[in-house]
């Protein structure tokens, strides 16, 4: 350590981090989500999901296409939630219809927010000619009602495989992200930090990637969670109006037979409500995780402790 | 003539609650404030002189809370008041002007609109007693009363903050709570704001507690000065004899930290290290790992606050005796007023 | 805190006509903002030159002409002889912002807040030294870090966790890492409290006296800009009002506003001035303006010539030693832009007193 020159004190590290412990970036999420309750609750709920789509011959023994069994039998060990009208075991059939949902989700929101981050940071920082003729793209495709819009592309692929399913998703949905980042990239456009990157002599897209996008990090993560969830949303509503492939396993297939064989008036309500039910626990999962992921990011929008107030 | 003092804070401790646990933002501060007489609050960030002035104008929200103590206003006790309660004292009694007139002044309204709020959230005034007073305040401060209808971001940054004291004076009330309205002016707009705020305050006799970090503007302005660090009052005292002779280290350390225009060139040192994170606060007196004259016991025993002469100051050392009290500065000939 | 030697040894940096415009309203608008009007003076080596001014004054516009992030609309700035606005290729560019980086106000937003503190100074070595190695290039920001003043285990650092006199020395040790010749420092300690503020400024007399680095030092407090500068420049309404050095522009302002904004500013060890107690300090409105002096509607001492023809800064006929008119080789003059000031010549006019 060089000897300090007189008259000016040499300060070493005295501050301590305020809120966000020190350590490594995992170890500080890891921290957050354990302290707050909606955090812990969508992560593990996340988790079990992603646990059962990794590895579905654990908890379901059954195939989930063979129609080996009886029809239309009641709750028992043997069959969790019975079986179908085709003899299916409706239990084996959520289990590894987990898979294709789940990649759907994690596909289509690392997709739509991939494009969603090149096109609405670019638009920000590059200006000029190319947000304006970003913006045109990202607008027009904005106005578009969305739903229309997929059941059209989808069916002009006559009801594709999941690739259609993902691509169609992701195309519509990625302009209401882009506009987001893109404000939120404007905002920042002329933060000192970003000034004092250019005047060092920065290439522009250096700027973009390293300094703009790392700062932004809370809402590029809530934005894959939001499109994740609407991924599963949507994705299952076409499946369920037989745009998807229906002899895929899946839980928006599954509902797809279920009101193929008027389920619920003839007495099988499991084989509709089931799905149904997955369908909303994992998008609760995705919602959880958003408002949590709001509230460590931002302080100011954690429950509050109201201590006793007298009152005169 | 009433001799009860406009303001009486004794004991005020105001917490912020966290999840980590409560940080004390303003620990213990007691002082009086007379009638028309202007107080100046002084420290550096994070010492706890907005966090005071918000607790006193009972304007704390969460996690801010006052944990301890009471503040009396004209001998009413105003902490547990409900918003009702408080609502009648305020801006008839007792006005607030803040740091930045753009955060406090409404953006979408124009300046009459906003006082006419103001005058009817009190009262029923006709059109013309508003107008009337409007106007009337408006050139208390040397402003145009055409600029009734003009919204805050057509007016310059001198303008709005003296609209600001304006509206502070529609009911002309007995004290008037300022927090760095000058801070975000430059040095001549500055000068001319605060003369003017001393003489509204000389002709309307209203007291004034004025928080500021610049010493040396408010050296010009106040009777009494106190000095915040770390949340506690380190000394408190008549304006000229603070500024002559600083009784605690920190004060001696600031008046040495501003380079002067006029005089002699010195080199200086300001003060090494920086304030404390109050959730961590050093143990016995909270300023001396930066102070200068610092002995073992400073570390040891927090100091409380003791009298000197006529001055209040927290330091082990002066209080006893082992740091004897000399002249720190050339003091000057004549008063402050002129 | 002046630096010692009275000659400056050559010119680094020029300004000559510097003029940078705005034009301000809708895409119809014809109205223009005049920033920067005709603005002349130099800095040379191994000296810190003030550039004071309020709010409005242009200071900062001229501070982002020299690191290039305005152009200017008319005008030039000569850096060791040549043309900056010559400048085209990516190595000159680098090159020229490596020789002349600016440090910032905001000690919270000039860094990036999810980047450590070292990163900026590790990208100055890698962009603008490109001959050292990730060995080297570490070493080098360690040292640079002592050098101003701050620990090495700062450097693992987020900015969160450093206090704004820590980050804005961090400000300085991203420009040192450069090897500058000359430092545009935009007011780098006004967003610091006071006790803070003196470190920082002998930081900046240490790099001048050390290090041969020259500063320009952009501020609006007088004081700060006496403590630490060689030389003054005092502008009002984008243009220079007068310039000289420090301590003779301090004792014997000649020009009306220079008078005005010294008498405003508070000295706890004297009596507050009455002169000029008057003036609101209403900012000059610089859209479109007429010939003439821009001061002339505040100046108790305006001619008719004030409305009518601009003043130049121009050198006054003597300095207040009395050296008759003669400036010895490398002293700087004492200029000003005020007809009644340099009608009057060596005496001095008492606008505000």
């Amino acid at each position: 350590m060089a000897m300090p020159v007189s008259g000016i004190p040499t300060e070493t590290s005295r501050a301590t981090p305020i809120q966000v412990p020190a350590g490594r970036a995992f170890a500080r999420v890891a921290r957050a989500v354990r302290s707050n309750r909606k955090a812990t609750t969508g992560t593990v709920l996340l988790v079990i999901f992603i646990l059962i789509a990794v590895f579905p011959w654990v908890i379901a023994r059954d195939s989930p296409t063979q129609d080996a069994y009886a029809p239309t039998l009641g709750l028992s060990s043997a069959h969790l939630l019975g079986t179908n009208h085709y003899g299916q075991d409706l239990f084996a059939q959520l289990v590894w219809g987990t898979r294709n949902v789940l990649i759907i989700a994690f596909v289509v929101g690392l997709a739509t927010t991939g494009i969603a981050v090149l096109i609405g940071v670019a638009a920000a920082y590059l200006g000029g000619i190319w947000d304006n003729s970003l913006n045109v793209l990202t607008d027009v495709l904005l106005v578009i009602p969305l739903f229309p819009l997929l059941i059209i592309i989808a069916a002009y692929a006559h009801g594709g495989t999941t690739l259609v399913l993902i691509a169609a998703i992701t195309l519509t949905s990625w302009s209401y992200t882009a506009r987001q980042l893109r404000s939120q990239a404007l905002t920042l456009r002329n933060r000192d930090f970003l000034e004092a990157a250019r005047v060092r002599g920065e290439r522009k897209l250096y700027i973009i990637v390293v300094e703009v996008i790392p700062t932004m990090t809370s809402l590029i993560v809530a934005s894959f969670l939001t499109n994740a969830l609407y991924a599963v949303l949507f994705a299952s509503s076409l499946q369920f109006i037989g745009l998807g492939d229906p002899n895929t396993v899946s839980w928006g297939t599954t509902l797809y037979w279920a009101e193929n064989n008027a389920a619920l008036q003839t007495g099988e309500p499991l084989w509709a409500i089931a799905p149904g039910a997955c369908i909303a626990v994992l998008g609760a999962a995705f919602a959880l995780l958003n408002y949590a992921f709001d509230e460590i990011g931002n302080p100011a929008l954690r429950p509050v402790r109201k201590p006793a107030r007298r009152k005169a | 003539m009433t001799d009860t003092p406009v303001l009486e804070v004794s004991g005020l401790c105001v917490d912020y609650v966290l999840d980590r646990g409560d940080v004390r933002a303003v620990d213990d501060v007691s002082f009086t404030l007379n009638r028309g007489e202007f107080l100046g609050v002084v420290g550096e960030s994070g010492c706890g002189k907005s966090t005071l002035l918000f607790a006193v104008a009972q304007l704390l929200s969460p996690p801010a809370r006052v944990a301890e103590g009471s503040v009396k206003f004209q001998g009413t006790e105003m902490v547990g008041l409900t918003d009702e309660q408080l609502s009648a004292i305020r801006w008839r009694d007792m006005s607030v002007v803040m740091q930045s007139a753009m955060n406090a002044l409404n953006p979408v309204k124009s300046i009459g609109a906003q006082f006419k709020d103001a005058m009817k959230a009190h009262g029923k005034p006709t059109r013309e007693e508003i107008a009337g007073r409007s106007a009337e305040v408006l050139r208390m401060v040397g402003i145009d009363p055409v600029h009734l209808g003009s919204y805050p971001h057509q007016l310059s940054g001198g303008m709005r903050q003296r609209a600001m004291i304006a509206m502070a004076m529609l009911f002309t009330p007995d004290l008037v709570i300022m927090d760095e309205p000058t801070s975000a002016l430059d040095v001549v707009a500055q000068r001319s704001l605060m003369v003017q705020i001393k003489e509204l305050q000389v002709n309307y006799g209203f007291a004034v507690i004025f928080v500021t970090h610049d010493m040396s503007l408010i050296s010009h302005f106040s009777d009494r000065l106190m000095v915040m660090y770390a949340g506690q009052v380190d000394e408190l005292g008549a304006t000229r004899a603070v500024f002559d002779r600083p009784l605690h280290p920190y004060t001696q350390g600031l008046l040495e930290a501003f380079p002067s225009i006029r005089g002699p060139k010195v080199p200086l040192k300001g003060i090494p290290g920086n304030p404390p994170d109050l959730a961590r606060l050093p143990a016995g007196c909270r300023f001396h790992p930066r102070c200068p004259h610092a002995v073992d016991t400073c570390s040891q025993v927090a100091p409380e606050l003791a009298a000197i002469d006529d001055a209040l100051v927290r330091c082990l050392r002066r209080q006893d005796g082992s740091l004897p009290v000399e002249a720190g500065h050339a003091g000057h000939e004549g008063s402050l007023s002129r | 805190m002046t630096s010692t030697s009275t000659s400056t040894s050559s010119e680094l940096l020029r300004a000559e006509h510097l003029t940078r415009h705005f034009k301000i309203g809708g895409a119809l608008s014809r109205r223009t903002l005049h920033a920067v009007d005709d603005v002349n003076f130099s800095i040379g080596e191994r000296e810190i030159v003030a550039l004071a001014g309020e709010s409005g004054s242009g200071k900062s516009t001229i501070a982002r002409m020299l690191a290039r992030i305005y152009a200017p609309t008319s005008g030039e700035v000569y850096f060791e002889g040549k043309p900056v606005s010559r400048i085209r290729s990516r190595r000159d560019r680098l090159r020229y912002s490596g020789l002349v980086p600016m440090v910032f106000q905001d000690p919270f937003g000039s860094m990036n807040p999810v980047l450590r503190v070292q990163h900026g100074v590790l990208r100055s070595l890698k962009l603008h030294r490109p001959s050292l190695s990730a060995a080297e290039r570490a070493t080098e920001a360690a040292r640079v870090f002592e050098e101003v003043g701050l620990g090495t285990d700062m450097l693992e650092r987020f900015p969160y966790e450093l206090s704004g006199g820590q980050r804005q020395r961090v400000g300085f040790a991203q420009a040192l890492a450069m090897r500058p010749k000359l430092i545009l420092a935009d007011e780098p300690v006004s967003m610091l409290d006071v006790s803070i503020r003196i470190g920082l400024l002998n930081l900046m007399a240490q790099l001048r006296d050390t290090m041969g680095v020259s500063i320009l030092y952009i501020t609006h407090d007088i004081a700060s800009a006496r403590y630490v500068a060689d030389r003054l420049i005092v502008m009002y309404a984008g243009q220079i009002a007068e310039s000289g050095p420090i301590e003779e522009v301090l004792t014997n302002p000649r020009h009306p506003y220079t008078q005005l904004l010294l008498s405003a500013v508070p000295d706890p060890r004297a009596p507050l001035s009455a002169a000029g107690e008057s003036d609101r300090g209403e900012p000059p409105k610089v859209i479109d303006p007429s010939p003439g002096c821009r001061f002339r509607y505040r100046c108790p001492l305006a001619i008719d010539t004030c409305a009518q023809v601009t003043p130049v800064l121009a050198e006054l006929s003597a300095l207040a030693g009395g050296s008759g008119g003669v400036v010895p080789p490398g002293q700087h003059r004492h200029d000003a832009a005020c007809h009644v000031a340099q009608a009057a010549g060596a005496e001095s006019v008492q606008a505000f007193s």
